[in-house]
């Protein structure tokens, strides 16, 4: 049998092996568990990165949502404020073209009864007078008249006043005035037609550079706008980068407004060169005229 | 004998300590416990902004550019129908000026000259 002493020698190595075992198992499972612990801290700010980027990204959308709102309000009140302008505009078409009509068919009855009409002794611009004085014909250089002294065309600026007022003759007659208003309310280019002056080439020339200058200015501001779009963006770039979160969709964002810019720059380019050729063709109308 | 006090006291006190860190294993999964429910609730609410962006018809990455655009294209076009606007209500006020002078000169005419 052994001895005390041996026996406890024994139990003290195989206590020591259990333990030994024991302990390399727990210090083993609590490596393990560390380890899955830091995984799941990684998987976990992973996650927090993801949804902070995902919360930004639906805060941007809300904000846009809001902005979309409101521009579509905007737009709604401008589609409002257009139809009453349109129903505005057409009245005034209406009117205008009832005015004209209503002048023309005045003026072609009057016209119409003209010829026979005795006029009685009437004094000349020039102080010439005609007794017993009929219209003959009406022309629209003047009255063919007969009188007294026998047959005569009379032009429009000698006539008398009410003569004129009458037939509607001369440079203050109505009808034309009228219209000249309608066709220039219209914007039909009646100047161009009935007047091919250089006066009138002028006027139009000037009236399409005015156009022009207002149309750059709009499409300056909007190419600005653009511009500066880009270098927001670009800012917004290098601090993600620096920051390590993704920048794909910033860029591609970059990418399409710098392309709507470089098409804004285009675009400003074509009306100023479109500018400077009316320019110079302005001044050499002034010139020949 | 001599030896038969000390090993009994030393395995006790071993005992004791190892015991006494036990608990570091049972703290650790609790721990990684919580940060798996911490990660879960958050893969959820990622998981609804989706749902969210997708009800949008978009991806959470071009949804805002998208809108963005479209606002831009939106802006842009009131800019141009205020402009359309302003030329229109100019050329109302022109009109009916024109027609406030025309009309009373043409009602004059007629009640002079047309019967």
């Amino acid at each position: 049998m052994f001895e005390e002493s041996k026996a406890w020698i024994f139990i003290i190595i195989i206590s020591a092996l259990i333990g030994i075992g024991y302990g390399a198992f727990y210090l083993t499972s609590v490596d393990e568990a560390n380890l899955a612990l830091q995984e799941s801290k990684s998987k976990l700010a992973d996650t927090r990165e993801l949804l902070a980027i995902k919360k930004k990204n639906w805060a941007d959308v809300e904000a846009q949502v809001v902005k979309n709102r409101e521009l579509a309000d905007q737009n709604s009140v401008l589609v409002k404020a257009k139809e009453v302008l349109d129903t505005r505009y057409r009245k005034i078409v209406s009117d205008l073209n009832y005015s004209v009509e209503s002048m023309k068919s005045a003026v072609d009855k009057i016209h119409g009864t003209a010829p026979g009409t005795e006029l009685g002794d009437i004094t000349l611009a020039n102080g010439k007078m005609l007794r017993g004085a009929k219209i003959r014909k009406l022309d629209p250089s003047g009255l063919s008249l007969i009188h007294a002294d026998g047959i005569g065309l009379v032009t429009t600026d000698l006539l008398p006043t009410e003569i004129k007022e009458r037939f509607d003759l001369g440079p203050s007659a109505l009808l034309p005035q009228m219209e000249q208003a309608q066709a220039t309310f219209l914007g039909k280019a009646v100047v161009e037609v009935v007047d091919d002056s250089s006066s009138a080439k002028i006027a139009a020339v000037k009236k399409r550079i005015s156009s022009i200058e207002i149309e750059m200015e709009s499409s300056t501001k909007h190419k600005d706008k653009l511009e500066k779009e880009v270098k927001d963006l670009e800012d917004q770039i290098k601090a993600a980068e620096a920051k390590r979160l993704p920048t794909q969709s910033m860029r591609t964002m970059k990418d399409v407004v710098e392309g709507n810019a470089g098409t804004a720059r285009n675009e400003l380019k074509v009306k100023k060169m479109e500018l400077e050729k009316l320019k110079a063709e302005l001044e050499a109308l002034q010139k020949k005229k | 004998m001599l030896i038969k006090t000390p090993p009994l006291f030393f395995m006790c006190l071993s005992s004791v300590l190892f015991l006494c860190s036990c608990d570091k294993h049972k703290l650790l999964m609790a721990e990684r416990d919580q940060v798996e429910s911490e990660t879960k609730r958050m893969l959820e609410e990622t998981k609804s902004l989706d749902s969210k962006f997708f009800s949008l018809g978009n991806e959470a990455s071009t949804a805002s550019l998208t809108l963005q655009m479209n606002n831009r294209d939106l802006a842009y076009k009131n800019t141009l129908m205020e402009q359309e606007l302003a030329t229109l209500s100019k050329k109302c006020s022109e009109g009916e000026e024109m027609v406030k002078t025309l009309r009373p000169r043409l009602e004059s005419y007629k009640a002079k000259f047309v019967r």
